[in-house]
C-alpha cells in the first residue's frame, strides 16, 4: 500500500512540474511563434501576391466559414479601402497535402497571384512549384471571369488548357490549378459576405 | 578521471549511432543536408543532457515500478521545451526542416538508454558527463552522415545557420552531375551501412592490434 502511494505521488509531481514548466514556457514563446509562423510561412506569399497595401495583415487577418470549411483570409487596404483579398486553400496533391495562397483584386475581378505555401513533393522535381517563376507568373494579372460571365477556369496544355505544367509533376501542378480554381468559385459565391467582412475587420476590436 | 573517460566514451567505444546501433531514425530521416543533422544532434544533445541530470537527481525518489513512466514524463517535457523554443527562436528554418523529428526525440532511445543505464545508477556530474559525451558524439556522426550525402547528393554542401549560410563547399565544380540517390531514403540506408562497415574495420584492426 505505501509502495503504491509513493508511486502515485512521485508520478503526480513530476506531472505537477513538467506541466508547470512547459505552461510557463508556452505563455513566454507563444505569441513570438505565432510572429514567426506568419514571418515564415505567409508574409512572403503574401507580399508577392498581394498589391500595394498599407495595413497590417497579422492584426486584419479575419476566418470565414465557407461550407464546412473555415478559411483565414488576409484583406489588403491602401488608405483604408479595400484593395484585394488572399486567402490559403487546401488541396490533396503528391506527396500529401498541399496549401495554395490565392489573392484576388476586388475591383478588377483579377487574379493578382497564387503561390504554394505547404507542398510535399520531390525535391528537385515537384517542389519546383513553389520556387519555379514561369511556372508561378501564369497566375498573376489573369481575369477572374470569361467574357460571357462564367469562370474562368485555369486548365493544363496537355488538357487543352493554356498552363504549363512543371515538367515532372502534373500532380503537383494540376493540383496548385485545382486549389486556383476552387478559390475562384468561392469568390463567385461569397465576394460579398468576404468584402463585408473584411471591410470591417481591424476596426471592431 | 572517471567523469572524463564517461565523456570521452561517446566519441568512440560507445559512438552512438554507429558503433552502439542505437538512435537509427533521426540518423537516417535528417541527415540529408550537413546543418540538418547537426541541428538536430545539437537538439538531442540538450534534451539528453538535462534528462540524464534530471533523472540523476531523481534516482533514489522514482519508484523502480514507475522509473521509465517517470524518465518518459522527464525527456518529454524537455522536448517540448526544445521544440518550443527553436520555433519561437532564429532556429524557425531548422525546426521546419527538422519537422516531425524534433517531436520524436521523446522516442529515441539513446535517451531513455542513458537514462536507464546510466543517470539513474550515478551521480548528477557523471551523468552530465555521460550525456554531453554521448550527445556530442551523436552530433559529430549526424554531421559527418549528413556533410557525405549532402556533398555527394547536391555536390555543394550549403551550411546554413540562424538564417545565415556560415560556409559552402563545393569541390566538385560546376561539372559534376548530382547523385541525387544519396539524398533519398534508400541513400541514407546505404551510406549508413557503408560507414558502418568502416567503423568495424577500423574497430577490428584495433582490437586485433
Amino acid at each position: 500500500m505505501r509502495e503504491i502511494i509513493k508511486m502515485i505521488v512521485v508520478l503526480a509531481m513530476i506531472a505537477t512540474v513538467s506541466g508547470a514548466s512547459l505552461s510557463f514556457i508556452n505563455a513566454k514563446t507563444a505569441g513570438r511563434i505565432k510572429e514567426q509562423r506568419f514571418k515564415y510561412l505567409k508574409e512572403p506569399a503574401l507580399t508577392a501576391i498581394l498589391p500595394e497595401y498599407d495595413n497590417d495583415l497579422v492584426k486584419d487577418t479575419f476566418e470565414t466559414m465557407i461550407g464546412e470549411k473555415t478559411y483565414i483570409v488576409y484583406p489588403a487596404k491602401k488608405s483604408g479601402v479595400l484593395k484585394a483579398i488572399a486567402f490559403e486553400i487546401d488541396e490533396k496533391s503528391y506527396g500529401g497535402d498541399m496549401s495554395v495562397m490565392v489573392a484576388m483584386d476586388l475591383e478588377e475581378k483579377r487574379l493578382t497571384g497564387a503561390r504554394v505555401t505547404i507542398c510535399n513533393d520531390t525535391p528537385g522535381l515537384g517542389l519546383k512549384v513553389t520556387t519555379d517563376e514561369a511556372f508561378i507568373n501564369q497566375f498573376s494579372d489573369i481575369p477572374l471571369y470569361d467574357q460571357d460571365g462564367s469562370d474562368h477556369i485555369l486548365s493544363l496544355k496537355k488538357d487543352g488548357g493554356g498552363v504549363d505544367a512543371i515538367t515532372g509533376a502534373t500532380i503537383s501542378s494540376s493540383s496548385v490549378l485545382r486549389a486556383v480554381n476552387s478559390a475562384v468559385g468561392i469568390m463567385r459565391e461569397h465576394a460579398g459576405e468576404i468584402a463585408e467582412k473584411a471591410d470591417r475587420a481591424g476596426t471592431v476590436k | 578521471m572517471r567523469a572524463v573517460r564517461e565523456f570521452t566514451k561517446g566519441f568512440w567505444t560507445e559512438l552512438a549511432p554507429f558503433r552502439l546501433v542505437l538512435g537509427l531514425c533521426p540518423v537516417l530521416a535528417v541527415t540529408k543536408s550537413m546543418d540538418g543533422g547537426f541541428g538536430m544532434g545539437l537538439a538531442t544533445t540538450f534534451v539528453l543532457v538535462c534528462s540524464n541530470v534530471i533523472v540523476s537527481l531523481l534516482r533514489n525518489i522514482i519508484p523502480p515500478k514507475v522509473r521509465i513512466a517517470s524518465f518518459i514524463l522527464i525527456i518529454a517535457s524537455f522536448v517540448v521545451i526544445v521544440q518550443m523554443v527553436m520555433e519561437a527562436s532564429d532556429m524557425y528554418l531548422l525546426y521546419k526542416q527538422l519537422g516531425i523529428f524534433i517531436p520524436l526525440i521523446v522516442v529515441n532511445c539513446i535517451i531513455l538508454g542513458r537514462a536507464e543505464a546510466f543517470a539513474s545508477k550515478n551521480g548528477i556530474f557523471l551523468s552530465f558527463a555521460d550525456g554531453l559525451g554521448i550527445g556530442l558524439g551523436f552530433t559529430m556522426s549526424l554531421t559527418f552522415l549528413g556533410a557525405i550525402r549532402e556533398l555527394f547528393g547536391s555536390g555543394v554542401i550549403v551550411f546554413n545557420w540562424m538564417g545565415e549560410v556560415i560556409f559552402t563547399f563545393s569541390p566538385f565544380g560546376s561539372a559534376y552531375q548530382p547523385f541525387t540517390f544519396m539524398q533519398a531514403p534508400p541513400g541514407a540506408f546505404i551510406c549508413l551501412g557503408i560507414l558502418l562497415g568502416l567503423m568495424g574495420l577500423i574497430g577490428n584492426r584495433q582490437t586485433a592490434g
